[in-house]
């Protein structure tokens, strides 16, 4: 593969399309809600990197996404806080920072 | 295809320097997932959150080098700070023994016969399904990628729609046009939502424990003193929040006012605003106890309260909600992002507020590293 066929915002979609994956997987295989909180934040990453990096061609990066990606990076460190202060209450009261269901895990 | 060949010429036209280029495009797109990678397979939760604020600066360059320095600003301040400092203070308190805890760790004693072998095969089972998600999360990746590399030109050419309507915005940055003028609304919906977030976390925390607290409720500013050097358990943080506050006021002053013409703006400035409060908090110069005093509710209120009165301003004046009259969109523009930026910065400290603690002792933080279950 060739620079040309590979241009820089399609190396950083395909990064992001790995992010996605791997955040994914993390917020389904892993017992710990605080790394189904990191691995949200991962996932909502790489979305943000597949919409510049698919939009972006010559250059300048389109500011119809960008704008987006600027309203989703606020609202999930608002909801990670949301999460995290959620999490600490599962603590709290089970006295373990698993789900219920997955409490062996 | 169309983008395709075109990068091609570009990187036809930009020869072998293009090759070095692209070589660190490379490095950083392959850092970016082995660092997500690391962060979500390790079994230490401190080498996560840390390997996590590396993986928010890392994007932070990716933000650049895509062109986009609006977003790599707040990235750097938003994603990687705020969202670092959050984990790291969520980490302190998951580490603190709570008696609830203590009472129900002893619980998971649940089906007693089902040990040896039932165990051993729920540990099989276990094991098969975390491969069938790998395989999952693998292929899924693969699909992405087919469908980036197969990705159509763009039907509509929104860089294009934006800069022809940029004269009439009030304002030179086309993602400040975007987020304050043309999608106004989204904007104010992510106000919003950093609203009910706050108002969601204050409600999190149970009246029973508030009861008989010794802490006083409210904000509290501590004049730097040995004993606060001392709480804060490093002499060079007092001295980093010295020299730091006062640059951090300007820097978010200068950013919201530059937002208009090159990359910063309201979100930037308030999130390095709350970033600098948020460090006052961490070297224990200010403390904010629940429930938050009512100036600091009026101030997570405003910015939101300032927005929708634009907005019904503007519905009043006879145009449509959020529909600025060319003539006064700078100046409203500049208002609503004034507000905003403080109002950002207010709802960002208020995150970091601490529930009243019955006693000192249950402050003290187990130094061991939590770790996951295996």
């Amino acid at each position: 593969v060739t620079p040309a066929l590979l241009t820089p915002p399609l190396l950083y979609a395909l990064a992001g399309a790995g992010l996605v994956a791997l955040g994914l997987r993390a917020v389904v295989a892993r017992p710990h809600l605080f790394w189904k909180i990191l691995g949200l934040n991962v996932l909502a990453n790489g979305v943000f990197l597949v919409l510049v990096g698919a939009t972006t061609a010559g250059g300048a990066a389109d500011p119809v996404p960008q704008a987006m990606i600027l309203t989703g990076i606020v609202v999930a460190v608002s909801a990670t806080a949301l999460a995290l202060g959620l999490a600490l209450r599962v603590k709290a009261q089970t006295g373990s920072p698993h789900l219920p269901e997955e409490e062996d895990g | 295809v169309e983008a395709a060949v075109s990068g091609e010429a570009v990187a036809v036209a930009a020869g072998a320097a293009g090759w070095a280029v692209w070589a660190l495009d490379g490095a950083v797109a392959l850092l970016l997932v082995g660092l997500a990678w690391r962060c979500l397979g390790t079994r230490n939760l401190l080498e996560a959150v840390v390997l996590f604020i590396a993986l928010g600066l890392t994007l932070a360059l990716a933000w650049v080098r895509l062109g986009a320095p609006d977003i790599a600003l707040a990235e750097a301040a938003l994603g990687a700070g705020i969202t670092g400092a959050l984990l790291l203070n969520a980490l302190r308190r998951l580490a603190v023994k709570s008696a609830a805890g203590a009472a129900g760790a002893a619980d998971p004693a649940a089906p007693e016969g089902d040990g040896g072998v039932g165990k051993r095969a729920g540990q099989a089972w276990r094991r098969a399904a975390g491969a069938v998600m790998a395989a999952g999360a693998a292929v899924l990746a693969a699909w992405l990628a087919w469908l980036l590399l197969g990705l159509p030109a763009r039907a509509v050419d929104l860089p294009a729609e934006v800069a022809g309507a940029l004269e009439r915005s009030g304002v030179e940055n086309p993602v400040t046009a975007v987020l304050l003028n043309f999608r106004a609304y989204d904007t104010l919906l992510e106000v919003a939502v950093l609203l009910v977030v706050a108002a969601a976390l204050w409600a999190l925390d149970p009246r029973e424990t508030v009861a008989g607290a010794s802490d006083r409720a409210g904000l509290e500013l501590r004049a730097p003193s040995p004993a606060t050097e001392r709480a804060a358990g490093d002499p060079m943080l007092g001295a980093l929040v010295r020299l730091v506050s006062p640059l951090v006021v300007v820097t978010a002053a200068y950013l919201a006012w530059a937002g208009s013409r090159l990359p910063g703006g309201a979100f930037q400035a308030g999130a390095l605003l709350g970033g600098g409060a948020v460090l006052l908090l961490m070297a224990g110069r200010m403390r904010l106890v629940l429930p938050p005093p009512l100036w600091l509710r009026a101030g997570i209120v405003s910015g939101l309260a300032v927005f929708v009165a634009v907005g019904v301003a503007t519905l009043a004046a006879g145009a449509g909600f959020l529909e600025y009259p060319e003539a006064l969109a700078y100046p409203l523009i500049l208002a609503v992002e004034a507000v905003l930026t403080v109002s950002i910065a207010v709802v960002l400290i208020a995150l970091f507020a601490e529930v009243p603690t019955l006693g000192r002792a249950t402050e003290e933080p187990e130094l061991a590293t939590p770790r996951e279950e295996p």
